[in-house]
């Protein structure tokens, strides 16, 4: 009987994820858009970015850096919490937040950018303040992108790796993911119960986006109407 | 309405530098397309921050560069018609007309009032639960106006919003249009290529090319 562990706690790590994921790539996203000086956003988008287009297991060092038992905000935790953060499941889910929000970020911000200026500046001269208009305008008419940018930061989230061997470990039943799971077995030859795991990830991976493309064809359709 | 205008802005092409003082209620900007013109409605919106200047609406400094009054957007109270119109796309059109209400705290009650009775004047209640992609041209213009006059705009920007009109429904708007500022004591400024909607619209003409007024 194959060990299902991996599944629950990959989809837990991945729901848990998407929720912060979604919110902090949105709230960066908007934050790094309303910067005054041209220079300060393309720092911040550089720094914003960086998690997608580094190694994982870089990713990992620098999260080991942080939360690592003998470094500042994790020696923090244990002081005050008696909370342990490596090879936890809370790493799991800060390992796949850190790999991927920039995907949340970047789809957010393209979205937020796209939308159409003049709907902005009419806001602003019907005397609607900034934030306002981001909800009640520039959101609901950016939200097919927002939403594509959710998904595939749900799918990246879940098949994390790198970031979360080093973080969280590969403890059976604890922080074992899919992805995890899958490595181990080939390590130890089993290759059959290592291709149920791949089935696994890859029929939600494909569900998921293929969800998103009906979402858009719909968005598209209602709009063009 | 006293206007008095007097904005200089660097521009990619060429330096934007106008000064006039207006007094009459329905005012027209015209020249070729290119010229500057909707810079100086973005500018007295207040929509684009000219380099440097002075506007001032019945006495009021909306913007002076060396005092470095600079009155947000959002009090200057200044309607703006834009040529696509820039209604929302996700809200109807009921709910399109409240936003200026809602924005400036209004009870539910009196924007409820304050919208139908607008509606009614313009005769689009029958289109009140519409999206604005389920309207034709002119009804999104009406929309666009009444969205502007529902709320105590002090002075009305058009911004060409007939070139993308056929001649007939052209013709129709633009009576409509005047009367209706007329009929609301709104000034305006109208800023078009069009000689026909120029002399029909208003009493005095301003001619501005590369960003300069022709005498």
């Amino acid at each position: 009987m194959i060990d299902l562990s991996p599944f629950w706690i990959s989809l837990k790590t991945a729901t848990i994820t998407i929720i912060i994921t979604f919110f902090l790539g949105l709230f960066l996203a908007r934050w790094t858009l309303n910067r005054k000086y041209d220079l300060t956003k393309i720092i911040l988008d550089g720094l914003f970015t960086l998690p997608l287009v580094l190694p994982p297991t870089v990713m990992g060092f620098f999260l080991l850096m942080i939360f690592g038992v003998n470094q500042p905000v994790g020696r923090f935790f244990i002081q005050v919490f008696h909370y342990k953060i490596v090879f936890s499941f809370s790493a799991t889910v800060i390992a796949a937040v850190a790999i991927s929000f920039p995907l949340m970020y970047r789809s957010a911000k393209g979205a937020i950018e796209q939308v159409d200026q003049d709907l902005i500046d009419a806001g602003k001269t019907l005397g609607m303040s900034q934030r306002r208009i981001f909800f009640t305008v520039i959101l609901p008419d950016a939200m097919p992108g927002i939403i594509s940018g959710g998904v595939l930061a749900f799918a990246r989230g879940l098949g994390e790796f790198g970031a979360t061997a080093m973080l969280a470990g590969n403890i059976v039943d604890k922080t074992r993911t899919l992805p995890l799971a899958v490595y181990s077995e080939v390590m130890s030859g089993n290759m059959n119960e290592a291709s149920i795991y791949v089935f696994i990830i890859v029929t939600i991976c494909l569900l998921a986006v293929v969800l998103v493309n009906i979402y858009q064809y719909y968005v598209k359709k209602k709009r063009s109407y | 309405m006293k206007l008095e205008v007097k904005i200089f802005k660097k521009l990619a092409e060429y330096d934007l530098d106008v000064n006039f003082t207006a007094c009459e209620n329905y005012l027209g900007l015209t020249g070729p397309s290119g010229s500057g013109k909707s810079m100086i409605l973005k500018c007295i919106a207040g929509i684009m921050k000219p380099d440097a200047g002075r506007i001032v609406l019945d006495g009021q400094v909306l913007f002076d560069s060396e005092l470095k009054i600079n009155l947000p957007v959002q009090k200057r109270k200044i309607g703006y018609m834009f040529q696509s119109y820039a209604l929302f796309n996700n809200m109807t059109v009921y709910q399109n007309i409240a936003a200026p209400l809602k924005a400036h705290h209004e009870k539910k009650a009196i924007i409820d009032e304050k919208v139908k009775q607008i509606m009614k004047d313009f005769h689009i209640e029958a289109l009140s639960s519409r999206y604005p992609r389920q309207l034709s041209g002119g009804q999104k213009q009406r929309v666009a106006l009444a969205r502007l006059l529902v709320y105590d705009t002090k002075l009305v920007l058009l911004d060409e919003p007939f070139s993308a009109l056929d001649a007939e429904l052209k013709e129709t708007l633009l009576n409509e249009t005047k009367s209706k500022l007329q009929g609301y004591h709104k000034p305006c400024l109208f800023v078009s290529h069009s000689p026909q909607e120029m002399e029909f619209m208003c009493s005095n003409i301003l001619k501005i090319k590369k960003g300069r007024l022709e005498k």
